[in-house]
């Protein structure tokens, strides 16, 4: 694995590519969102944030999702120290949908 | 304050507010450097039955930037963990506390010192390392300086560390500086006047908690340069502190707040009195929550302080020069932001270069001082502070000093000060209670000898 960079260690936050058997449901069709440039040896933010979600769901760690633009259908996942945003207008839209409902 | 409650957000999560920062080269082991990052401001030493404690949702670092960049070159992270004893009794102990695995004492709290490179590497000095209790009084802790005396853990490489609570080491007169910035030996000259009285120094019966860190010179400076000269570059350090939360903390009925997501800077510090004093009310928040390499954009507000606005203003007629100077203040961004260049003081320089950035700047070639001034540059003691800051260091005098116009003359050899300038005070002598080696902050107030301060 390359050696991750000071910044990327201390903020534990990465975005970039994702590998859809590592996701789960709607999130294997989502197309990551390069939300800035990752630094260069970034871990796969794919592999951890699978790593990341299969421990959240053992550890009955939260996972939150945060719908960040609506009209684009940006979506991050926050789980353990990691924060991953994907645009995903189909399931933006379903969670919408679902938040107007009584 | 320098740092206390400096800006509305803060305010309000005062486990992660950080206060105080100091950075010196520690004068009992001049081969090393000792950084202290404060938090948890004006603790009432009687604040039980749940005393103070560092904050286990809270990533507490100190920063260091070796080569002008403003960015952090090693970073010490900090992380605590609280055990609780008993569960069934409301008590902090159940009797005297008597050593740091005293069965008595009902919660602990324990951390871990990570170093992290730049280049990413990371090296855990220490696990699971004990605090100190707080200062509780004859009763809980009787023996409270051989208790926190055993809280000072050994380092890997030479170093030690301790985190813990301490007496507040900044001094001011705190209720006269934030009212209408009067100062009470000189009262008699404000634009309200009233007879002079002495200073009231508002802390001095209050605590704070405390990381301290000592470690030797060569393990901070760009290359491990020795700092056998105070002219190379390579001997001054750019130090400040930070506390993080993560992103988000989900608040469940009956549950335990959860907190997940990213690290998030929610304070930070470099100088004393910067976001204080120098940042206006409406962007005291965003400062908290940017890094020292994003302080160009808060120049302005160095340049032309709103103190120096004030002074004149408040004090009619007594600081006519400082009113007639309305250029930018080229000297206060060399003190705060940039450090200062070769060729302006005799002996000395901590300029870390061109970019702007909030840094507690120390040249660790600088030997520690026989005979410290508490004024220090501004008292002729090239040790203290703007050469970081030590403990007892009057930053409040000196940096009101400097904004009056004490140090334009550095830039402008045709200005002389006001006649005014040389009185001007943070108002209080400083304390006699420090110590004099590590951690250099004198022992808490306990909350028996000081129920109410």
């Amino acid at each position: 694995m390359p050696r991750m960079t000071r910044r990327s260690f201390l903020k534990r936050t990465s975005v970039g590519v994702a590998t859809g058997s590592a996701l789960v449901g709607a999130f294997a069709v989502a197309q990551p969102v390069e939300a800035q440039p990752a630094a260069a040896g970034v871990v796969n933010a794919g592999r951890a944030a699978g790593s990341d979600l299969a421990s959240a769901s053992e550890n009955d760690e939260p996972l939150v999702l945060h719908v960040r633009q609506r009209s684009t259908g940006e979506v991050s996942i926050l789980t353990g120290t990691r924060e991953i945003t994907y645009r995903d207008p189909h399931l933006v839209a379903h969670l919408l949908k679902r938040a107007a409902q009584p | 304050m320098s740092s206390h409650r400096e800006a509305p957000e803060i305010a309000k999560d005062p486990v992660a507010d950080n206060t105080d920062v100091y950075a010196f080269v520690s004068p009992d082991r001049p081969e090393t450097v000792t950084l202290i990052a404060n938090y948890i401001p004006l603790q009432e030493p009687a604040g039980g039955p749940n005393f103070y404690e560092f904050g286990d949702d809270v990533l507490y670092e100190i920063h260091i930037d070796n080569d002008g960049d403003a960015l952090a070159d090693i970073t010490y992270q900090f992380r605590f963990e609280t055990e609780v004893r008993n569960p069934d009794t409301f008590l902090y102990n159940t009797g005297p506390i008597t050593a740091l695995d005293s069965p008595n004492w009902n919660r602990r709290q324990f951390y871990t010192v990570t170093r992290i490179e730049e280049d990413g590497t990371t090296k855990v000095l220490g696990r699971h390392l004990a605090c100190p209790p707080c200062n509780i009084g004859p009763l809980s802790t009787p023996n409270y300086e051989e208790l926190a005396k055993a809280a000072i853990h050994q380092l890997p490489g030479g170093g030690q560390v301790f985190a813990g609570q301490r007496n507040e080491g900044f001094y001011v007169d705190l209720g006269a500086i934030f009212d209408l910035l009067d100062i009470r030996p000189l009262q008699n000259l404000h634009l309200f006047p009233r007879p002079p009285q002495p200073g009231v120094d508002a802390t001095k019966d209050l605590n704070v908690h405390s990381i301290a860190l000592q470690v030797p010179k060569s393990s901070l400076t760009r290359e491990r340069y020795a700092a056998a000269d105070h002219k190379n570059p390579r001997s001054v350090i750019g130090v400040w502190a930070s506390a993080s939360r993560q992103k988000v903390t989900l608040h469940d009925s009956g549950q335990e707040p959860a907190h997940t997501g990213p690290w998030v800077q929610v304070s930070r510090l470099g100088n004393p009195l910067f976001n204080e004093v120098i940042v206006p009310l409406g962007k005291k928040n965003l400062w908290n929550r940017l890094a020292p390499k994003d302080d160009a954009a808060f120049v302005k507000y160095v340049e032309h302080p709103e103190v120096a606005r004030l002074l004149p203003v408040l004090y009619p007629g007594v600081f006519p020069h400082l009113q007639a100077l309305t250029a930018p203040r080229a000297d206060l961004v060399a003190i705060l932001l940039t450090g200062i260049p070769a060729g302006l003081i005799d002996g000395f320089q901590n300029f870390t270069g061109s970019k702007p950035a909030d840094l507690l700047r120390l040249n660790v070639a600088i030997p520690p001082a026989s005979k410290p001034n508490i004024f220090g540059i501004l008292g002729g003691d090239l040790a203290g502070f703007p050469n970081g800051r030590r403990v007892f260091d009057d930053v409040v005098t000196i940096e009101l000093r400097a904004v009056a116009g004490a140090t334009y003359p550095l830039i402008d050899h045709n200005y002389t000060p006001d006649a005014a300038v040389s009185k001007l005070t943070g108002g209080v002598p400083p304390r006699t209670n420090y110590l004099k080696h590590f951690p250099y902050l004198a022992t808490p107030k306990s909350g028996f000898d000081v129920p109410a301060s």
